[in-house]
């Protein structure tokens, strides 16, 4: 199969990220960890570009996130932890009916339902 | 190697008009971020050079990402923005206040000049009552008149030419000493904190 990449990501990317959540908090880099291990390794996403969606996220009372106590790694540095506010376990709910009728729209479209 | 990762953040966090807080809020996540993923290359490639490259290429365009966080800055945030510019760089530099303190004292002397010059105009028996003996007006004017000139001409000429500007500070700030009670503060302002880099300049030189 060929990799997806960012740009045909656009939209769902949010969404992609409150899924990965529901599997309980993670930083940034635990969060490109868990969409590659869900997408098989087909995910190929800018990892720099993950920050504006979670931003956008925070911003919007969809996630929450707390620094972690501790320093980690040989540089000592300190990552956010992201957790699912009940807000964004909504919009989650809310992205997959909407996808759902997103891909079988399309897929009658393209004669290959989902 | 730390500098070059935390050069690669600020290529990304530094252009995005936000405030300081929300830009050092950035800065401390991504490098938390590349300098884990840097690590991890570091221990699959075994060489600096290359894991930074292939952090770098991970980590993606730093002009698309400066954009997409760019997008995430409400309003509010580039009000901040402006503010942090306005207070950060031009409000936190001594010559920068003394010159906005400068100009503030010329229109404040200017404003007082035409009560003045009006006065001035009026036959003696025609002024309303005050405290200063009628003789002393015109040497008020006067005295007014020199430090406004004075004021102009060292304003303009810190602007136009700072070098020049700097010897006329300097006698401004004697001519402010004798002018109470804003004068001699400004004076006093002057010659403590005004200019410095000047002098620092020349010890490097």
């Amino acid at each position: 199969m060929k990799a997806i990449h960012g740009d045909k990501l656009r939209g769902h990317l949010e969404s992609l990220i409150l899924s990965t959540l529901e599997g309980g908090e993670a930083h940034g880099l635990e969060i490109l960890r868990r969409l590659e291990e869900a997408g098989c390794g087909l995910l190929r996403l800018k990892e720099g570009s993950l920050y504006p969606a979670l931003y956008r996220l925070e911003a919007a009372g969809e996630v929450s996130a707390d620094w972690e106590a501790e320093a980690h790694g040989r540089r000592g540095a300190r990552r956010r932890l992201y957790h699912l506010t009940t807000k964004g376990k909504r919009k989650l709910a809310s992205g997959r009916v909407e996808w759902r009728q997103f891909a079988k729209i399309i897929g009658g479209i393209l004669g290959a339902p989902a | 190697m730390i500098d070059e990762l935390n050069l690669l953040v600020e290529r990304v966090v530094g252009p995005v008009r936000a405030s300081r807080a929300t830009k050092g809020k950035m800065r401390a996540e991504l490098l938390s971020h590349v300098a884990t993923v840097f690590e991890e290359e570091l221990a699959r490639l075994g060489d600096e050079r290359l894991a930074l490259e292939r952090t770098a290429q991970r980590f993606g365009n730093p002009a698309d990402l400066t954009a997409g966080l760019q997008g995430t800055i409400s309003l509010g945030g580039h009000m901040a923005w402006l503010g942090d510019q306005f207070f950060g760089n031009i409000m936190m530099n001594h010559n920068r206040i003394y010159n906005f303190l400068l100009g503030t004292l010329s229109l404040w002397v200017l404003g007082g000049m035409w009560p003045l010059l009006l006065l001035l105009q009026m036959p003696p028996d025609a002024r309303p009552r005050m405290h200063l003996p009628d003789w002393s007006l015109p040497y008020l004017a006067v005295i007014n008149m020199i430090y406004l000139v004075a004021m102009i001409v060292t304003l303009i000429s810190r602007l136009a030419h700072p070098t020049i500007g700097k010897r006329l500070t300097t006698a401004m700030n004697m001519l402010f000493l004798i002018g109470p009670p804003f004068g001699t503060v400004l004076g006093i302002y002057g010659f403590w904190k005004v200019d410095k880099d000047f002098k620092r300049a020349a010890a490097v030189s």
